[in-house]
This record gives C-alpha cells, sequence and structure tokens, in this order.
C-alpha cells in the first residue's frame, strides 16, 4: 500500500503558449517527480484535461485565441474535470482579469516574474498535500 | 361688428400668421413645418374670408364671400389630415396613399361649394353686419365631410400615439391631439351648430379655436428645443398687446387721448423690444451652456475611454516585459541551483549579480504598474489574515544573497516588548512590496555596516522599524523622498537614481491601510531609520471616512 503511493506520480496540466517557459516548468517539475503534460493553447488543454484527469491545472491568462477565462468557463461546464483545482501562473495581471479568475474559483493567481521554478514548484506541492 | 369681434380676427390672424411663419422659418425644408404653415394659412384665409363677409353690406359680395367662407374650411382640412400624416414622422403611412383619393373628392367638393347653391344657397343680409343662411341640399354631406375627416384625423393620431415608442414623440402626438380637438370641436361649435340653430353671428368667435390649435401645434413642433417656444410666447405677448394699445389709440376720439394712449404704445413696443431681446439673451446663453455641458460629457467619455485604452496598454506591455524576464531568473536561479549540474566556483558571483539585475527590472516592472494604477485610482485593498512575520522573513530570506554579495548585516529582531503577535488583516501582496521596497532601498544605499529591522505590535498598530548604517540624508532629502518622477523632481539637483518608485508606492500602499510611513536621519553618513505604522486590522470603513472627510 505505501509503496504503491509513493510510486504514484501526480499529474499535473500545464496550459502555456510562450514555448521558452513551458519548457523550463516542464524540466523543472519532471525533477520534481511529476507527471507533466503539456498544452499551448486552451481548446487542446480541454482536450487533455478530459482525458488525463490531472490532479492540478497550471493556467496562463494571455493564449493564442481563447483566452484562458475561457478555459475557465468551459472546465467549469464538464462535471467529469469542473473539480480540478487550477492555479493560474500569468505575466498579465489586469485586475478584471484577475476577478474574474477568482469568480472561477482558481486557487491563486500568480505572477510568473515573481517566482523562481522552484519557488513555484514549492507552492504548487503545497496545494497538493 | 363690435370691436371686441374685430379684434379677435385681428389677433387671430396676426398670432397664426406669426406662429405659422416661426414654424416655417425655422425649419423649411421640412414637410411637418410646410404642412403646418398651409395648414394654419388656409385657416387664415377662412377668417379673412369670414371677416369680410359680416362686413361688406353688398349682397352679392356676401353671397360669394358666405360660400367661399365653407369652401375654405376644406383645404384647411385637407392639410391638416397631411399634417397628421407627416407627424412627427411618416413611418405609419404614406400621405401620398391617400392623396390620390382625398385630393379629387376634395377639389369637386370645393368646386360645388363655391360656383352651385347646394351647400349654401343664399345669404341674407339681416342687418348691419347679421347675416344668415340658407343651407342647400347637399348641406348634409358637407357637414359628414367635415365631420368624416376630422375623426379620421384624430383616430389616426390616436393610433400614432398607441403605436410610437418615444416619449418625446408621444408628448408632440398629445400636444397636437388637445389642440386639434379643442380646435375642431370650438369651431364645430361656433361655426356650424350654432348658427343652425339661428345664432349665426356666434360665428365671429369661431377665429379663437385657430389660436388655441396653432400655439399647440408650435409647441409640439418646438418641443425637442423647449427654450425658443418661450421667445414665441414672449413675442406673441407683446405683439397682440401692443396691437391692443395702437386700435386703442386710433379709436380715441379726444386728440389728447389719442396723443397719450400713443405715447403708451410707443412706450410699451421700446419695453417690448428689450423684453424680447433679453429673453432671447438669456435662451441664448441656456442653450449655449447646454451646448458645452454636451461637449463637456462628451470629452469626459473619450478621456475615459482613452483612459481603459491607457491602462490595458500597460497591462499587456508589463506583460510582454516581464515574459523574457520570467526565462532569464528561472534559468538563472535553476543554473545557481546546479540544475543543470556543476559549475566553477567563481561563476557564483556573475550569477549572482545576473540575478539582482532581472529581480531588480522585475520590481521596476512591478513598480511601474503599480504607479499607474494607483495614479488611476484602480487599486484595491484585498485584505486576508497572516503573520506578518512570517512576511517579513520570507522577504529578508529573498534578499540574503543581495547582502551576501555586499558583505553587509541583515537582523531582524522581532518584538521589542517579547509579546506574542497575533494575525494581522491586511493586503499580503501591498504590504510584501512595501516592506520589501524600504529594505530594498536600505541595502542600496548603505555600503558598510547592515540593516535592522525590527517588528511589534504595540496598541492596535504593527510598527516596523527598517534602520540602516548608510548614506544617511539631509532633511531637503527628507522631504521629496516619498515622491515620483511624476511629481516634477527627475529634473531636481538632488535626485538620486532609484529612490522614487519604490518608496512612493511604499507610501501609498501604506495610507491604503491607513497607516503611515516615515524617515529620519541624523544627517549625512549617519544612517537612517525608516518607520512604518499600519493598523493590525484592515477597516474599509475608516479609510472611506477618511476620503470623504479630509479634515477629520
Amino acid at each position: 500500500m505505501m509503496n504503491k503511493k509513493s510510486i504514484y506520480k501526480k499529474k499535473i496540466l500545464i496550459v502555456e503558449d510562450e514555448k521558452i517557459l513551458s519548457e523550463m516548468y516542464y524540466d523543472v517539475f519532471i525533477k520534481a517527480g511529476f507527471k507533466v503534460f503539456s498544452a499551448t493553447e486552451s481548446k487542446q488543454g480541454l482536450k487533455i484535461a478530459k482525458k488525463e484527469k490531472p490532479d492540478l491545472i497550471i493556467l496562463d491568462i494571455l493564449l493564442p485565441r481563447e483566452s484562458g477565462i475561457f478555459f475557465l468557463e468551459k472546465l467549469r461546464q464538464y462535471p467529469e474535470i469542473s473539480s480540478i483545482p487550477v492555479v493560474v501562473f500569468t505575466n498579465y495581471d489586469g485586475p478584471d482579469t484577475k476577478e474574474q479568475a477568482k469568480k472561477f474559483g482558481v486557487k491563486d493567481y500568480l505572477i510568473k516574474a515573481n517566482f523562481t521554478p522552484q519557488q513555484f514548484v514549492a507552492k504548487i506541492k503545497g496545494y497538493l498535500k | 361688428m363690435s370691436t371686441i369681434e374685430s379684434l379677435i380676427y385681428f389677433i387671430s390672424i396676426s398670432s397664426n400668421f406669426l406662429l405659422a411663419s416661426f414654424v416655417f422659418l425655422r425649419g423649411r425644408g421640412e414637410k411637418i413645418n410646410r404642412t403646418f404653415f398651409l395648414s394654419v394659412m388656409s385657416a387664415n384665409a377662412w377668417l379673412v374670408s369670414l371677416f369680410l363677409y359680416y362686413n361688406l353690406e353688398n349682397q352679392e359680395w356676401v353671397l360669394w364671400l358666405g360660400r367661399i367662407n365653407f369652401a375654405m374650411i376644406i383645404p384647411m382640412l385637407y392639410y391638416l389630415f397631411k399634417f397628421a400624416a407627416v407627424f412627427p414622422n411618416e413611418s405609419l403611412f404614406e400621405f401620398k396613399k391617400v392623396r390620390r383619393y382625398l385630393a379629387p373628392l376634395l377639389v369637386i367638393l370645393f368646386i360645388i361649394t363655391v360656383f352651385t347653391p347646394l351647400i349654401a344657397s343664399e345669404e341674407i343680409i339681416t342687418g348691419l353686419g347679421q347675416r344668415e343662411t340658407i343651407y342647400g341640399k347637399l348641406y348634409g354631406f358637407y357637414i359628414i365631410n367635415y365631420f368624416s375627416i376630422s375623426f379620421f384625423i384624430a383616430i389616426f393620431l390616436f393610433q400614432k400615439l398607441r403605436k410610437y415608442a418615444k416619449p418625446i414623440e408621444k408628448l408632440q402626438i398629445k400636444y397636437v391631439l388637445v389642440g386639434l380637438i379643442i380646435a375642431l370641436m370650438f369651431g364645430f361649435v361656433t361655426n356650424i351648430i350654432l348658427p343652425y340653430f339661428g345664432f349665426f353671428n356666434i360665428a365671429n368667435y369661431g377665429p379663437l379655436a385657430t389660436i388655441i390649435f396653432s400655439i399647440f401645434v408650435t409647441v409640439a413642433i418646438v418641443k425637442h428645443h423647449l427654450f425658443r417656444i418661450k421667445v414665441v410666447l414672449v413675442e406673441l405677448f407683446v405683439v397682440v398687446i401692443a396691437l391692443i394699445l395702437l386700435v386703442q389709440a386710433w379709436v380715441n376720439e379726444t386728440t389728447w387721448l389719442k396723443i397719450l394712449n400713443s405715447s403708451v404704445f410707443v412706450l410699451f413696443c421700446i419695453f417690448g423690444y428689450y423684453l424680447i431681446k433679453a429673453t432671447i439673451d438669456e435662451i441664448e446663453r441656456r442653450e449655449q451652456i447646454e451646448k458645452m455641458s454636451k461637449d463637456l460629457k462628451k470629452a469626459y467619455k473619450q478621456l475615459k475611454k482613452l483612459d481603459i485604452a491607457k491602462s490595458e496598454f500597460i497591462s499587456i506591455a508589463s506583460h510582454q516585459l516581464r515574459t523574457p524576464l520570467t526565462a532569464i531568473k528561472g534559468y538563472t536561479s535553476l543554473i545557481g541551483d546546479k540544475a543543470y549540474g556543476a559549475f566553477p566556483l567563481k561563476m557564483q558571483k556573475p550569477l549572482t549579480n545576473i540575478y539582482s539585475s532581472v529581480e531588480r527590472l522585475i520590481g521596476l516592472v512591478n513598480d511601474l504598474l503599480s504607479i499607474s494604477r494607483i495614479e488611476a485610482g484602480k487599486i484595491k485593498v484585498e485584505p486576508e489574515e497572516f503573520l506578518l512575520e512570517e512576511l517579513i522573513d520570507n522577504i529578508l530570506g529573498e534578499l540574503r544573497n543581495l547582502v551576501k554579495a555586499k558583505n553587509l548585516y541583515l537582523k531582524f529582531k522581532w518584538g521589542k516588548s517579547k509579546i506574542s503577535s497575533i494575525k494581522v488583516f491586511m493586503d499580503k501582496v501591498k504590504m510584501r512590496q512595501v516592506i520589501l521596497n524600504i529594505i530594498d532601498n536600505a541595502i542600496k544605499y548603505t555600503q558598510g555596516g547592515g540593516i535592522t529591522i525590527n517588528y511589534e505590535q504595540d496598541k492596535g498598530l504593527c510598527k516596523i522599524e527598517i534602520k540602516d548604517t548608510g548614506a544617511g540624508m539631509t532633511k531637503a532629502e527628507i522631504s521629496n523622498l516619498f515622491k515620483t518622477f511624476s511629481r516634477g523632481i527627475a529634473g531636481h539637483k538632488n535626485w538620486t537614481e532609484g529612490a522614487g518608485l519604490g518608496l512612493y508606492i511604499a507610501k501609498k500602499f501604506t495610507e491604503m491601510h491607513n497607516g503611515r510611513i516615515w524617515v529620519e536621519s541624523a544627517g549625512m553618513r549617519k544612517g537612517s531609520t525608516f518607520y512604518i505604522e499600519i493598523p493590525i486590522r484592515y477597516d474599509e470603513q475608516k479609510i472611506h471616512l477618511q476620503k470623504e472627510n479630509p479634515y477629520s
């Protein structure tokens, strides 16, 4: 039982269109022992979320085509994935957007530039405890 | 005909003419104005023929004029019908469609009325200004025609009242309806019903009906420009009184009364001129003010739009700036953590320098964003409960590398009074920026020694003291310390790089929490101490109260 639990890797989905950042966070989370899925836009992210049912979703706001807010709205409409916790991780902090995201019940709205990857991993680990 | 009766004609014709001309001149090209003008003019034609009918004592003339009286009602009804169709606009149906049938019918009726004895067969002079009409065989048809057209006009307007949605249009139609119904009923009673029963001379009061109509419709047409109607009414008043005075001067028999009355007339004309001028002046001023306030509203709207565009631009721009900075910061910190393997020891310092530089840049972007929002008044305090000493500890952890690189010490003394602290209720993100900015500033200006931070809670206040052994400040420097570039000190001689943004934000954020921030220094090279005092619990109401009551 104990053994099985330690083998089980937490799954996270990173929805991020900036390739450099996406790769950087991917590497860090893999190294920290997560199973990581990446998406570069909202619809792709929703598809992966439905298929993989991650334990947590890291969501950028300014995405190509549909925004992160669109992603949240859709996510909450599908019962099988609607309760997955979401942490918004973006460099865009328009006050209105922040408020909208909070309305969709996101765990947190964090500004990427204010965190090193290590700090961010620690933060995510905290949410998954 | 008595003077009163003559006066009624005189006043009716002239005021109708004034009102119709006023409406016509205001909108020469407009169908409504034109139609109104024509319907009032046909009414005036009727009044003129009626006046002559009672005043000429020639049998042949009286017969012709009597028939013309009946006939002149016909074009009047035609134009009234047209007016009802086009007022306030022609959206319900097109008048053209009715005109095809209505116009020939009315032309025939007009010819019959004037040239045959079928409507009025005879007009008898029964005395001076006394007339009697012997009705023709088709008189009943004439009355039915009068009634049915009046009825259609009224029905038509009622239908418009029901179908038109705009309040202003409804109001306009109501005015026309009221004026029309009063006028038609009044005219019907004085000029058709009562004469039918033998009261022929009562027809001399019929002209008053036309004024009622003219006034109501003029008000309705100029309803958009309510101010202007005041001028019309004043003009009307002045002209009518002047005419009465003139007639009075004219009918007086003794010369000296004539002179007296004439001078009253002249004086009144002068007075009337200034009265009208004053009214126009006043109204023009009011219109000007209205226009100005409209312009202002427009400008304000545009400014608001610009403001939204500006803050959107700043949000996007800072996002764009932050993205590459995030990558630099991330990779530098990963390399420093040996995530990509060990590196030579001599690389530690350059790496730390890259890291602290990028941190500074990120801080600047954050500061710029904060300032633009503070200036736009768009920042809200979002309080939460947390332990302030933990936040301070956290910040100190982040600054550790920076301090080490400068060979300074960084001490945190928690609670002089040794009383354990309670959770505070503040905006954590903003408090972080306040404390970080002050300590960062202290590090920047300290070359030897170090920084000591003291935190305690006392009398409902959080007190943070940040004491450095740095450059110290003169009084002049202190007084300019918490201001931004935008306050015009960029060109100031004593300006020191970087002292503006961070401290200004710290001050603003502290004030948003109803707290205060200040600095003391014994002078140059004697170090400085920054003090922050903030109520332990953020109280929104208290802040608002202070805003409303700056002198309390």
